[in-house]
């Protein structure tokens, strides 16, 4: 399928993509590290709103300034990425405060790579709790009030709805297209919807969800070839790397669904249209988007572990791979639960830990030793 | 060996209210075993900044980071066996080692078995946002040690109206919560009581803190690292801010004087980061070389409270009467909280070191209190103090500051490797031109206490 093809080109050439983007509308690029980040504010102001990946290629110029021995992976790389000046094209970075990692590589990248324009979005602790709400909408204010100032001129409500309208399209495709992995006889492998769906992190909204309709067109009268794969359910939070997807395939198994911030967290949830604020109803998806661990503080009602075992069930996983950033502390203080829900619902957890560069041999070791307990049913 | 270079002799003498410390000290630690017996409430949760807003409940035990906090930092082989208790439930090494410390004795059943015999289950667990380690371990202690579960945002870096309107709203949220939880009703007086010895233990001990820039520095890191102690757990207690006012007077009294720390001061060191507890006597190391450790954020943040300044420079906030002498009501106790919390910028335990504005501070922190070396803990423990600590360490060398690096861990004793590091720090101090005057300190003996909760202690 043609269209494939171009969202594997953008993946690959995400910043001659971008380059090429800014030659052509004019359009200044802002890079954002979380996708908490509330794009549509961005995208409204006319800019383009790009996620901040690391490049997967052995890097030491983030240690000096990040203390490589218990800095995420994900952060260390993206700085790493930054100073080597892979992102110069970018105008500006805006990030979400959700944990001390990212903060580290954000604060680290502002003060080295001097963008004209910074931003942190500070999203609430106690996210679950209705003052959080109130404040992170006065919070958005103030970051809507910012952005223009930077732009020298308005964003008006109207430009919000209308990227609140691009976005919602684009989350419903993708929504459908992930949702496809239900059935058992599907398209796509897992590798081919993790690609479309990081291409969507690294493209204008609307090029995207062109290219993807025309994908869907091109699936009608394709046979499934991923009848015979192990299903998998991938947790964590960023898992950018192809490579571990092509993997997976390679080794009789596919992914099925996950709860990743590079995977279905990016558009699970689509932003309520109630006609009134525009900025509250983005502080309403906020709110209700499938959570990161650390903005899933509530006790009862907690939500991440829940979400896990809903889609192991929906989407008949038989096993999950939790494949983790390494150092991420956010993510492992959900272990204990994670590794109850998973001996509940009978089927296997396989805790894997990539650093900036995915140690292949090994994780293709472990990962056929588990399908070998599956496949021999041990 | 004698130092080359010729350095002058001080006087030296105890500090005379070392052992009103112990006594306060040894009271929290018998108040908290003993207050469920009594029926007052049990808080979990890390809220060291925040006994005063508790205090409207009436009395109150707060076990903190577990009972047994401080046994673990003395005792590796109880330390083994928590830690142990907390990996076996999938908890991995490199989270925060204070929080597996924590964990652990949750998962051992530590954290409800007193040492004679009693048990204590918290009512609530409240948790104050410090650091993401310390909130996701909250809903882990909630979650499995049966206690309902409150969070106390503070927004990081907002300062407005509506950040205090914010954090204003939860503390009334917080007050029906907690009146819902124990079946008491919350006391205003006792609140505001609560909150004005809260303001004046911070402003208190940062004013003795503040002395440490003196030459001869009348106190040394260590010796202040048990004097703050009553001001991290009983800082809302008018007993404390008796306590402090007692020790500022006298550490006047010693500058007036020139009484100095250690009878020599060949070189003025700043210890920054956590130190790790479990090897607390590295802050008297370079007394082997004759130099005094004059402080460091975790000393000063943790206890002091400091109005801090857009420059990076920090100030003794001044008198609760200068500053707001009307305190009547319940909001007037608020406003003074999110004075503490939001205008002054006070960080609780020396989290939230943000390099935007910290790497400031740490030149700042070392021209003020005339540091000749910089010592910088790596702690693999703590991901909220490492944030900005490569490009503090950055700011501190570019300003001419000379700075060296250990690596270890807070709070687990697994991390120190004792040789490697004193031999580092060996190195550096003969680089600043001193030479060994006595044998390094040796671990510290085991102190008297039952051994309850601590930051350290």
């Amino acid at each position: 399928m043609r269209a494939l093809e171009a969202f594997h080109q953008i993946v690959e050439g995400r910043h001659d993509y971008a380059r090429e983007r800014k030659a052509r509308t004019g359009q200044k690029a802002l890079g954002y590290l979380c996708t908490y980040v509330p794009e549509e504010i961005l995208y409204a102001a006319g800019v383009l709103p790009l996620r901040i990946l690391g490049g997967r290629d052995t890097q030491d110029l983030a240690d000096r300034h990040i203390y490589s021995g218990i800095w995420c992976a994900y952060c260390r790389d993206v700085l790493g990425q930054g100073l080597a000046g892979r992102y110069d094209y970018l105008d500006g970075i805006v990030n979400s405060y959700v944990c001390d990692h990212i903060r580290g590589a954000y604060e680290s990248c502002v003060i080295h790579l001097k963008p004209s324009f910074y931003w942190e979005v500070i999203i609430p602790n106690a996210l679950h709790r209705p003052h959080a709400a109130t404040w992170l909408l006065s919070h958005l204010r103030r970051f809507h009030k910012a952005l223009e100032g930077w732009m020298g001129h308005p964003i008006s409500d109207d430009d919000i709805w209308q990227a609140i309208e691009t976005y919602n399209a684009n989350r419903a495709l993708l929504r459908g297209l992930h949702e496809t992995k239900k059935a058992e006889h599907s398209t796509l492998t897992g590798a081919d919807i993790a690609e479309v769906t990081l291409a969507s992190l690294l493209m204008d909204k609307k090029e995207h969800s062109a290219l993807l309709q025309d994908l869907k067109g091109g699936m009608e009268g394709h046979k499934s070839t991923q009848d015979s794969k192990v299903r998998i359910m991938l947790v964590g939070s960023e898992c950018y790397d192809m490579e571990f997807y092509g993997l997976l395939e390679s080794l009789g198994a596919t992914v099925v669904s996950d709860t990743l911030c590079t995977g279905m967290r990016s558009f699970w949830e689509p932003t309520p249209v109630d006609g009134g604020d525009p900025l509250e109803d983005i502080v309403k998806r906020l709110v209700a988007r499938p959570p990161c661990p650390i903005r899933d503080l509530a006790h009862p009602g907690r939500r991440n572990i829940q979400l896990i075992a809903d889609h192991v069930k929906e989407y008949r996983a038989q096993a999950v791979i939790f494949i983790q950033q390494k150092f991420c502390d956010v993510w492992s203080y959900e272990l204990p639960d994670l590794r109850e829900v998973c001996r509940e619902l009978d089927v296997p957890l396989l805790h894997l830990e990539q650093d900036v560069v995915t140690p292949a041999g090994q994780f293709r070791t472990r990962i056929e030793a588990m399908l070998e307990t599956l496949t021999l049913g041990v | 060996m004698a130092v080359n270079l010729p350095h002058q002799q001080y006087q030296t003498e105890p500090v005379k209210c070392w052992g009103r410390m112990k006594e306060l000290r040894r009271g929290h630690f018998r108040h908290t075993w003993d207050a469920a017996a009594r029926g007052e409430p049990v808080i979990q949760g890390i809220v060291e900044f925040f006994l005063g807003y508790f205090s409207g409940i009436g009395d109150f035990a707060n076990p903190s980071y577990g009972p047994y906090f401080t046994v673990m930092m003395r005792n590796p082989e109880f330390a083994t066996k928590v830690f142990e208790g907390a990996e076996a439930r999938g908890l991995p090494r490199d989270i925060c080692s204070s929080m597996r410390c924590h964990l652990g004795q949750l998962f051992t059943g530590m954290s409800f078995k007193g040492p004679e015999g009693q048990t204590m289950h918290p009512d609530m667990v409240i948790q104050m946002a410090g650091c993401h380690s310390i909130l996701k371990t909250g809903q882990l202690f909630s979650q499995h040690g049966d206690a309902p579960y409150f969070i106390m945002d503070f927004p990081s870096t907002d300062r407005d109206e509506a950040a205090r309107a914010y954090v204003k709203s939860q503390l009334y949220e917080g007050i029906e919560w907690m009146e819902q939880v124990t079946g008491r009703k919350y006391d205003d007086e006792k609140l505001i009581e609560g909150v004005k010895n809260e303001y004046e233990t911070g402003r208190l001990l940062a004013a003795v803190m503040d002395l440490q820039s003196n030459v001869p520095a009348p106190l040394d890191m260590r010796q202040l690292w048990s004097l703050r102690l009553p001001g991290v757990t009983l800082r809302h207690k008018a007993e404390t801010v008796d306590f402090y006012k007692e020790l500022l007077d006298e550490v006047r009294h010693r500058v007036e004087r020139q009484i100095s720390a250690k009878g020599v001061e060949t070189a003025r060191i700043m210890m920054e980061g956590l130190p790790p507890f479990p090897r607390i006597d590295i802050l008297r190391y370079p007394t082997k070389y004759g130099a005094v450790v004059v402080g460091g954020d975790a000393l000063f943040y943790t206890g002091g409270m400091w109005h801090l300044q857009d420059d990076g420079s920090w100030k003794v906030p001044p008198p609760l009467s200068e500053w707001r002498s009307d305190i009547r009501t319940r909001e007037d106790a608020f406003e003074l909280i999110c004075d503490m919390r939001l205008t002054f910028g006070i960080r609780p335990y020396a989290c939230d070191t943000r390099p935007f504005a910290v790497r400031h501070e740490y030149v700042w922190r070392a021209k003020h209190f005339g540091a000749d070396g910089v010592i910088i803990h790596m702690d693999r423990g703590c991901r909220a103090v490492q944030q900005g600590m490569e490009e503090n360490k950055i700011a501190l060398d570019k300003a001419g500051f000379r700075t060296v690096t250990y690596e270890a861990s807070q709070a687990d004793f697994r991390d120190f490797n004792e040789r490697q590091i004193y031999d580092t720090l060996d190195a550096f101090m003969e680089s600043l031109g001193l030479e060994s005057m006595a044998e390094a300190p040796q671990a510290e003996a085991a102190e008297d206490e039952p051994g309850l909760h601590g930051a350290g202690g």
